[in-house]
């Protein structure tokens, strides 16, 4: 479970986003909202990016998130698929996940996981050799994003935030990223919040909450939402 | 012999006063190698202490000028068992005015093999006076090692050989004086050389000047590791020159974490259609020192040399480079590209990096990128949002920089 009590960030002394009171359950959650508002913002602060000044309580699992540096909160089951995945020269995609998966308790081995790495990869239509490629280094913009997803299936979190995950994906990926969240979110207890406004991927995934995130107020609803502000806009709302 | 305490700026003193035996003072050696003796000792003499050479500016000389050496100390602590010291790791030993095979036979002099042969001032063959002309003053630190070392000391691998060797720059006597090592490597036509050297540090100074014949279409690769052992003592001048004969090729690769003070200086004197690679990875922490100076001459046509040093900077350690890229008007169609970069972890480390392009012909592609950069803030937080801890990530990023 993720839930904010009271919960404010800051930039710079300056306000993003106030007070807010949310609930997250398992199943699957969209966040909408004007550009501009925090959406990002919202989930950075929550992976505890330190751009962010945060106030008030978040509860993961009964744990205090707020508390926790960024690798604790993603070792507690926390996953962020980034908007702009950060390239890093040096780094194959693999070797990350290695490095992350060689330390777990439940370790599989080398070639399990990379057999795993090279199923999705296949599946996401990446290139052959995706495994020794530099991470998000000469990639397109859909491929950093199916590359995320790929390592949000390899870590398996409890509870995953993905920011704008059709950002640059084209018609078929976008089938794809469906399908993927569909499944994933079909396992036990797992929390997906998925912030986008593409009517097609919101309209595909079984939507159990959608919250719509202004400055001072936070409006949550179901899937009718959703369509409302697709058909109306948000200024009846925020 | 009473034991006097000197610094680098007396060294020439002790000559005087009988309490060091040198190249001046060494008959032998004004027999053999009159030009050079007599060369570097009157521009000693006219120019002055190498220490005030403003190529040291940058470079921290404080702690080589400052350190407390001592001459005429007992020499009881000679290692006399080389093979058991070094046998395992290295085939050859070099020290000032020595050198030995380690390999099994254990020769402690000069010897014939079926690849090479290894020679110093008393050598019969070594025709060392041919050297000569590859020898001029600098003013630097190295002229001293020429000056002062008991003789040259080398290995002269034959044409048409395919050879790889260790070597292993060791200190003959576990002393506080100077240690200066004057060696010449000889790598014969169409030969394939590959060595690996390593420099073990001492306590005090050891000064360098290793000469690098590589003649007509051979090929040298060199593997540089300096001791990670006894850093926090060890001053280590290292001077390299390279003369590469026509269409010849070097690939010269270093590695180190430095120490009190550390320089590596190499000088490339290029002919024809020559490929020159140089690559310099350094991690440095604490209060160590590393400082290079690559310096490439081109001095004929179409000839071609990478330069790629990286650094990175700990704690309060202490770097500096200086990449000179120099083009003769006869050195048309070369190809050239300097690249140092430098990854300061801490604002505590000093980085300094100073490229310097002098071209004198058009018909030439010369690029260079020189930058201090720190760790990648939103790195560190992708990393870290995968699970992967604040050291951790910090180490892996410093990885991937060596790396790519």
């Amino acid at each position: 479970m993720l839930v904010t009590q009271e919960f404010s960030i800051k930039v710079d002394g300056q306000t993003i986003l106030n007070d807010m009171h949310l609930d997250f359950g398992p199943g699957v959650h969209v966040i909408m909202g004007p550009n501009g508002v925090g959406k990002s913002t919202f989930a950075h602060a929550l992976m505890g990016n330190p751009q962010y000044q945060t106030e008030g309580a978040v509860e993961f699992y009964g744990k205090d998130l707020l508390a926790m540096p960024t690798y604790e909160r993603a070792q507690a089951g926390l996953f962020l698929g980034f908007q702009q995945p950060t390239p890093i020269e040096g780094l194959s995609n693999f070797q990350l996940l290695h490095q992350v998966l060689s330390k777990k308790d439940n370790a599989k081995r080398l070639t399990e996981n990379l057999s795993t790495f090279k199923n999705l990869a296949t599946e996401f239509k990446l290139s052959e050799d995706w495994d020794k490629k530099q991470l998000n280094v000469e990639a397109s913009g859909g491929e950093k994003k199916k590359n995320e997803l790929i390592q949000m299936e390899l870590l398996d979190p409890k509870c995953v935030i993905l920011d704008e995950p059709d950002s640059g994906l084209d018609v078929d990926a976008i089938k794809q990223l469906i399908k993927f969240l569909n499944v994933f979110s079909q396992k036990e207890d797992k929390i997906v919040i998925v912030i986008s406004h593409y009517a097609q991927l919101i309209n595909s995934l079984n939507v159990d909450t959608v919250t719509i995130l202004g400055k001072d107020k936070t409006v949550s609803g179901d899937l009718t939402l959703a369509n409302d502000v697709l058909t109306n806009g948000f200024s009846d709302y925020v | 012999m009473s034991e006097v305490t000197y610094n680098l700026d007396q060294l020439h003193n002790l000559v005087n006063f009988g309490l060091r035996s040198n190249m001046i003072t060494n008959p032998l050696a004004n027999q053999k190698l009159p030009e050079l003796v007599n060369s570097f000792y009157d521009d000693l003499l006219q120019k002055g202490s190498p220490l005030k050479n403003n190529l040291y500016k940058n470079m921290n000389i404080k702690s080589v000028a400052d350190a407390e050496l001592i001459a005429g100390a007992n020499k009881q602590n000679r290692k006399e068992d080389w093979l058991s010291t070094y046998g395992e790791d290295f085939d050859i030993v070099i020290d000032d005015g020595f050198i030995s095979d380690v390999t099994g036979s254990q020769k402690f002099r000069p010897y014939m093999y079926d690849y090479f042969r290894t020679f110093d001032m008393f050598s019969k063959y070594s025709k060392i006076s041919l050297y000569q002309p590859y020898f001029t003053p600098t003013n630097r630190l190295s002229d001293y090692a020429v000056l002062n070392s008991t003789g040259p000391v080398g290995i002269k691998f034959y044409a048409n050989k395919k050879y790889s060797q260790s070597i292993c720059y060791a200190d003959h006597y576990k002393d506080k004086d100077v240690n200066c090592v004057f060696a010449i490597i000889d790598i014969g036509k169409n030969s394939t050389i590959n060595l690996d050297e390593f420099f073990e540090n001492k306590s005090g100074v050891k000064l360098y000047k290793i000469l690098y014949v590589v003649r007509d279409n051979a090929t040298l690769k060199i593997n540089r590791k300096h001791d990670y052992e006894n850093k926090d003592t060890s001053c280590n001048v290292i001077d390299s020159k390279f003369i590469q004969f026509p269409g010849s090729k070097v690939s010269f690769e270093v590695f180190g974490e430095g120490s009190k003070h550390n320089q590596d200086i190499l000088e490339f004197d290029i002919y024809d259609k020559c490929d020159t690679t140089v690559i310099g990875n350094f991690n440095l922490f604490d209060n160590y020192v590393n400082n290079m100076l690559v310096n490439i001459n081109h001095l004929r046509p179409k000839s071609k040399s990478i330069v790629d040093v990286r650094t990175i900077g700990d704690d309060s350690s202490h770097s500096s480079f200086i990449g000179k890229i120099n083009i003769i008007k006869e050195a048309e169609d070369t190809w050239a590209h300097l690249e140092n970069k430098n990854l300061m972890v801490s604002k505590k480390a000093t980085m300094i990096t100073e490229p310097q392009l002098d071209i004198n012909t058009k018909e030439v592609v010369c690029s260079h990128g020189c930058t201090v950069s720190n760790i990648d803030k939103q790195m560190l937080y992708y990393l870290q949002s995968r699970g992967i801890g604040d050291i951790e990530s910090e180490e892996l990023l410093k990885r991937c920089f060596i790396t790519t």
